[in-house]
């Protein structure tokens, strides 16, 4: 429901930064450290999974209010339906439609009840090929296996996989309710011992389980720094469950290519694809080691595409990629894998967009999905040069509808932002459609920014709000990540508005994590948020995008190869070759052996699917109930 | 829709956050005082090796100096938390536990283990300072929250061949952590970090 305002002024569009990751394995060396070339795969299952729930008879722990039997004994959260409910906000629909392709099963009626007068046949400790999710205090800690709660550690996940293929065999969830009490209520740290909501760590958990790891999207329960309230998975986070568990069947197309450097495969950089029309992003690769990227399943639409910057070393990219001993062979300290040396940190985003007015920021990487071209080809070709767009300035640009653009603010405007006192400003004139109604979209391209835009309509002459118009308030929504929006009806149609984009900066102690005070200089001072950020404005009572008369043609990737790739050969054995992307299903792509193939020939049996969306039907119904 | 979602993310980010998570886990937030006056000892050192011991990684540290707490032996057996199998072939990934590679150079804020011995890092990543050299050679301390934080712009990034050729002296430098010289310089060095660990009352 949009909660309208009287009068059509001031509106924010907070924006999203795109960064759910997912996790990845590096197998080189075996048992006898023979060198087996390296095989790279991504964390996932690849079969649906059972989480079993120990349970407990009255309240979880005195005065937790929760327990695992309805209201008994004064407790008034119930532990299954709060899992439920966490579990359900990883199974609901991406920015496409499209639910991952995932079945888990939330069982805790079948399993015996645990408790502290007897030690387990099973522990977590070992790998029992049984996925627990165990509450700390009732495993008996006289037991020889009993759980190890670690200091500070509120909830922890353990995630085991195999080294050749990432496929995840088990995992555990922990939550230490030894040291803190989980609640149904809202987290407080400071009472004693801590209070902490369930669904809090739980939402976040099982994003690892599913194989995420973290997200640099503010709203994305897959933050590092988990917030009151992240109960609930963003579309950040729908997003990377979806890139993990594409719906292969579902989608019409795919996107598959590779990212070169002079020819050279770049690994380590987000590729992102994003909604045309809506910015949201609804899907994001890490080009592998062959630079390779591939998105299956996209149902008809436009997207964008673009490569991001390398993810910083800081933010352990290394660490997506495990061994047995780390990343040996080590060399002085450093990584020596393949990946790190098939790093490059100069790599800045790939965009090619139109530099110079008066199209500058148009003609984006933006490829359509439709019945006749359903599987895209794109050879993104990295680059060490900052993408190169003129600002506005103090004048104004027209805003077609539907036409994304890549804007930027003056350099003079973002120079202050370390001291918070950012002032960038970008005005533009839009025209109103015959429905009276518009939207706008923003979508900020930092990772761990502090750059807030703000947008708002205007009426071009006078500079305040319009008379007639109503828009959406947003106007308490200060912060980055959310998938905000500017929704304005009542417009005069073909009648001139104004929209101002503003920018602001958001100061060290506001940062999540940073509470504690800013540990260092650099929390204040290195922040300089990159300025560039999408803007889209469209009517959204019309579902022509406009775009494939504007900005689709393949002209517009003048900068790199495009072409259709034949479709998938679905029902058949392929091995994919590694100077080429791998098909669809293949995630990860590199050393496919001939034994995994014979699995996706079963896998992509039509008869396989059709059994499949059965049981998912069935699975899921289960999930609902529990 | 949108505009629920957009208003109870902006009343999160108004509650700023209150738990902290690292990598697969959720951990309580803790500044330098809180990891210092928690942690039995507080070490600078540098990691020797990482091998498995009874089914978990664990990494030998060579103490270097004793910053605080209770005595240490001159090498740590610090736990990783990561189990792995070379005979079954798995792994475990717990992303918020620590990473320790060899040669590297820590401060370390642990805590000992009453069940296996080994010595654990308080609130896991958290209990960890790299050692990063800038440009004139000082020592700084980079921990876990700074690299995550800092936004790490595109024009402060270092060329590739400067990366190369830090590499290859072996140096754990900015450009390996992909931050620029600049904001390894506002780091706080060493010596500072350790005096205001030794001066948190116990």
């Amino acid at each position: 429901m949009k909660k309208l305002i009287a009068l059509s002024s001031l509106a924010l569009v907070a924006t999203a930064a795109f960064a759910h990751v997912r996790q990845r394995s590096f197998y080189q060396y075996d048992e006898d450290n023979v060198d087996k070339g390296g095989v790279e795969a991504i964390i996932r299952w690849t079969s649906s999974l059972t989480l079993k729930m120990h349970q407990f008879t009255g309240c979880l722990s005195a005065g937790s209010g929760i327990s695992f039997d309805g209201t008994s004994g004064g407790c008034t959260g119930d532990a299954h339906t709060m899992m439920g409910e966490s579990v359900a906000q990883w199974f609901g629909t991406s920015a496409m439609g499209i639910a991952p392709d995932l079945d888990l099963v939330l069982d805790g009626d079948d399993n015996p009840v645990a408790t502290t007068s007897a030690c387990e046949t099973t522990t977590d400790r070992e790998a029992d090929g049984v996925n627990n999710i165990v509450f700390t205090s009732k495993i008996n800690t006289a037991c020889a296996n009993s759980i190890e709660v670690y200091d500070g550690v509120i909830g922890l996940t353990r995630v085991r996989y195999a080294l050749t293929t990432g496929q995840i065999v088990e995992a555990d969830i922990q939550f230490n309710d030894n040291d803190y009490r989980y609640v149904s209520t809202a987290n407080d740290l400071d009472n004693t011992p801590p209070r902490v909501n369930l669904k809090d760590v739980a939402v976040h958990e099982l994003g690892h389980l599913f194989g995420l790891d973290h997200s640099s999207s503010r709203t994305s329960t897959m933050l590092f720094a988990v917030s009151d309230g992240m109960n609930s998975a963003s579309s950040d986070d729908v997003s990377g469950m979806w890139s993990l568990y594409q719906n292969a069947s579902s989608g019409v197309g795919s996107l598959k290519g590779s990212l070169t450097l002079n020819g050279a495969p770049v690994f380590g950089v987000p590729i992102y694809v994003l909604n045309a029309r809506t910015l949201q992003m609804v899907s994001s690769e890490m080009s592998n080691l062959d630079g390779a990227f591939e998105f299956c399943g996209l149902p008809e639409g436009d997207y964008i595409a673009y490569a991001s910057s390398y993810r910083p070393a800081s933010s352990n990219i290394h660490e997506y990629y495990s061994g047995f001993d780390g990343y040996a062979p080590q060399d002085g300290g450093l990584c020596a894998n393949p990946g790190c040396q098939r790093m490059n940190t100069s790599i800045k985003p790939s965009w090619f967009v139109s530099s110079t007015a008066p199209d500058f920021g148009k003609n984006m990487n933006v490829f359509s999905v439709s019945g006749g071209t359903a599987n895209r080809y794109l050879n993104l070709k990295a680059s060490t040069s900052a993408v190169s767009i003129a600002p506005i300035g103090t004048g104004e640009s027209d805003l077609e509808l539907d036409v994304p653009r890549l804007m930027t603010f003056r350099s003079a405007d973002i120079g202050a932002a370390a001291s918070g006192a950012l002032s960038g400003r970008n005005d533009y004139l839009v025209t109103a459609p015959a429905s009276g109604e518009l939207t706008v979209k923003i979508a900020s391209l930092s990772l761990y920014t502090r750059l807030v835009l703000t947008a708002t309509l205007l009426d071009p002459i006078t500079g305040i709000a319009p008379v007639g118009p109503t828009c959406n308030d947003t106007a308490a929504v200060t912060t980055e990540g959310a998938d905000g929006e500017l929704e304005c009806t009542g417009l005069t149609p073909s009648t001139e508005y104004k929209i101002r984009v503003t920018a602001s900066a958001i100061t060290c102690g506001a940062v999540p994590g940073n509470e504690g005070g800013c540990l260092t200089s650099a929390g204040e001072v290195a922040s300089t948020p990159t300025p560039y950020y999408l803007i889209n404005v469209y009517d959204p009572t019309s579902s022509d995008t406009g775009l494939a008369t504007t900005s689709l043609s393949t002209s517009s990737l003048a900068s790199s190869s495009y072409s259709d790739l034949p479709s998938c050969s679905n029902g058949t054995t392929e091995i994919a070759k590694k100077d080429e992307p791998a098909c669809c299903g293949s995630i990860g792509g590199h050393g496919i052996d001939a034994g995994k193939s014979l699995w996706l020939g079963l896998v992509m049996s039509p008869l396989t699917w059709v059994l499949l969306a059965i049981a998912i039907a069935r699975l899921r119904r289960r999930v609902q109930t529990a | 829709m949108g505009n629920l979602r957009g208003l109870r993310n902006g009343l999160l980010f108004l509650n700023i956050a209150i738990l902290w998570g690292a990598g697969a886990t959720t951990t309580l937030p803790m500044n330098l005082q809180k990891l210092s006056q928690r942690a039995q000892a507080v070490v600078h050192g540098t990691v020797t090796s990482v091998e498995l011991e009874d089914g978990v990684r664990v990494a030998q540290v060579k103490v270097d100096e004793r910053v605080r707490g209770v005595s240490v032996p001159d090498t740590l057996r610090v736990e990783l938390l990561q189990r792995a199998s070379r005979a079954g072939g798995w792994v475990e990934r717990v992303g918020g536990a620590v990473e320790l590679r060899p040669g590297e150079e820590v401060l370390l804020f642990v805590k000992q283990s009453p069940q296996t011995g080994r010595w654990v890092p308080v609130g896991l990543q958290q209990g960890k300072y790299r050692v990063v050299h800038d440009r004139y050679g000082v020592r700084r301390a980079l921990s876990w929250r700074d690299a995550n934080i800092n936004h790490v712009s595109d024009a402060d990034l270092l060329t590739s061949a400067r990366f190369e050729a830090s590499r290859r002296a072996g140096l754990v430098s900015a450009a390996n952590l992909g931050l620029s010289e600049k904001q390894v310089e506002s780091l706080s060095s060493l010596n500072d970090l350790i005096n205001q660990v030794r001066g948190y009352a116990p």
